[in-house]
């Protein structure tokens, strides 16, 4: 996949790398090339990776428009939308994040030009990461409404996708609809979650949600890195359709979630009654802890 | 014997001329595919904002041969010297600035280029119609002319 997308010279360090470790790519124009490793940023040179900046490779604006033109296929207009929204999508679930100047028309923005930076993050199927807590959210064939919490980059993404894989194994006459917004949890549709889940793929929450429980009859619902300000409504309204709702959410630990705007309502009216926590002291998808709809510590 | 040579000589006239006629008619059906294939892109950019590769991959069979292989051949396999023989070098690169024209924009100002380059397009297609149907037609007539004269002063 990187090979289709990335410049010979940068394709060829970062083919040095072992691909199962290897988690971002950062290009930023004029500056050296920057690559995350287990966690930890190393500079890019030609045979790999480096900590010394002077014999890093350095991105030139050549190599930000090359992948912009590979990862649109020479049609930019395909991937407009999503460059408006600061990403793109790309096959495998790779997911790339655009820095650059934002221009605007009648108050709406129309696209990005003069892209400056880029960050490329590499999905990884870990299987069975989500086994050890799968007791605990699937609880005599009935899926209870989770909402994973973490960090940026501590595996929520890998988590959902392994535990929707769990889900669609065990149990066949559980429906899932996948709420791709980035093409992340499917992989661009490409990765297959099992045999009983339907994707709606870079498509609004609500759109997915409210069309997919008139269409669809799902179970549950998947879906990656909720709002509380803008999809609490639909979530709740699936929750009130006795559909179940698996979300993640950025949120340090239960306590910072507890800070945010709208969680008292998750609270209250026990919309959730799983709360997964990663961290990544040991690696991504570190199990944190897991709590019910109190709050009460059930994994630790 | 000698009538058999007189015979493959005319036949060869003949053949002459109806090769000059199909070097202006393949030259107007390449024009003619072009223009299909600016609006199959306009509607299908439009309706599905899939990518070009994509597009042309779902129509290739739509169009006749030599379109069909400049299309492998210069877009989809990335080969950018390839020239079609059959058009000068003029023609060539109208058709290939019209290719580096694509994906550039979003989907209005993708259109809008579309737009333009049709207008530039037909203007061409018009241009070669009109010479086919003066010169290209008078290659057939000429070459059969040609071959019946030959044929007579050589019998």
């Amino acid at each position: 996949m990187l090979k289709d997308i990335l410049p010979e010279k940068v394709f060829n360090g970062v083919s040095e790398i072992d691909q199962n470790l290897l988690n971002e790519i950062r290009l930023r124009n004029n500056r050296p090339i920057v690559v995350n490793v287990s966690g930890k940023n190393f500079y890019l040179n030609e045979y790999g990776v480096s900590t010394n900046p002077q014999d890093a490779l350095k991105c030139d604006g050549g190599f930000i428009n090359e992948i912009i033109r590979k990862v649109s296929n020479n049609s930019l207009y395909s991937i407009n939308d999503q460059l408006i929204n600061g990403y793109i999508s790309y096959d495998g679930g790779i997911r790339i994040g655009v820095a650059g100047e934002i221009v605007s028309e009648h108050n709406e923005i129309s696209t990005v030009k003069n892209i400056n930076s880029l960050n490329i993050r590499i999905p990884h199927i870990v299987k069975n990461c989500s086994l050890n807590c799968y007791p605990l959210i699937v609880q005599n064939g009935q899926v209870n409404s989770t909402l994973i919490i973490s960090s940026p980059g501590a595996g929520k993404t890998t988590f959902l996708r392994d535990l929707t894989m769990q889900i669609s194994k065990r149990n066949l006459s559980v429906n899932i609809l996948v709420a791709d917004e980035r093409g992340e949890i499917s992989g661009g549709n490409n990765l297959v979650l099992g045999d009983n889940v339907d994707v709606y793929l870079n498509s609004t929450k609500q759109y997915a949600f409210e069309n997919g429980i008139r269409s669809l009859k799902p179970d549950v619902i998947v879906t990656d890195e909720i709002n509380l300000e803008n999809d609490l409504e639909v979530i709740e309204n699936a929750l009130t359709c006795g559909v179940k709702v698996i979300a993640t959410i950025h949120a340090k630990n239960i306590f910072d979630l507890k800070l945010k705007k709208n969680f008292s309502n998750i609270l209250n009216n026990q919309m959730f009654t799983r709360f997964v926590v990663l961290n990544s002291n040991c690696g991504p998808g570190t199990v944190e802890g897991i709590y019910n709809q109190n709050l009460n510590c059930i994994y630790c | 014997m000698k009538i058999f040579l007189i015979l493959v000589i005319c036949i060869s006239i003949f053949y002459l001329g109806v090769c000059f006629s199909k070097y202006y008619k393949k030259k107007l059906i390449f024009f003619n595919n072009l223009l299909n294939f600016c609006e199959i892109l306009e509607s299908q950019i439009q309706f599905k904002k899939i990518t070009i590769n994509q597009i042309i991959v779902e129509n290739l069979n739509l169009f006749d041969f030599e379109f069909k292989q400049f299309l492998n051949e210069y877009y989809l396999k990335n080969n950018y010297n390839y020239s079609c023989m059959f058009l000068n070098s003029n023609e060539n690169l109208i058709v290939k600035n019209f290719f580096k024209s694509l994906g550039k924009f979003d989907v209005k100002g993708e259109i809008n280029n579309l737009k333009n380059q049709q207008n530039l397009l037909k203007i061409k297609q018009a241009e070669i119609n009109d010479k086919n149907n003066k010169i290209g037609v008078l290659g057939t007539k000429l070459g059969s002319l040609c071959a019946i004269l030959v044929f007579i002063i050589l019998i």
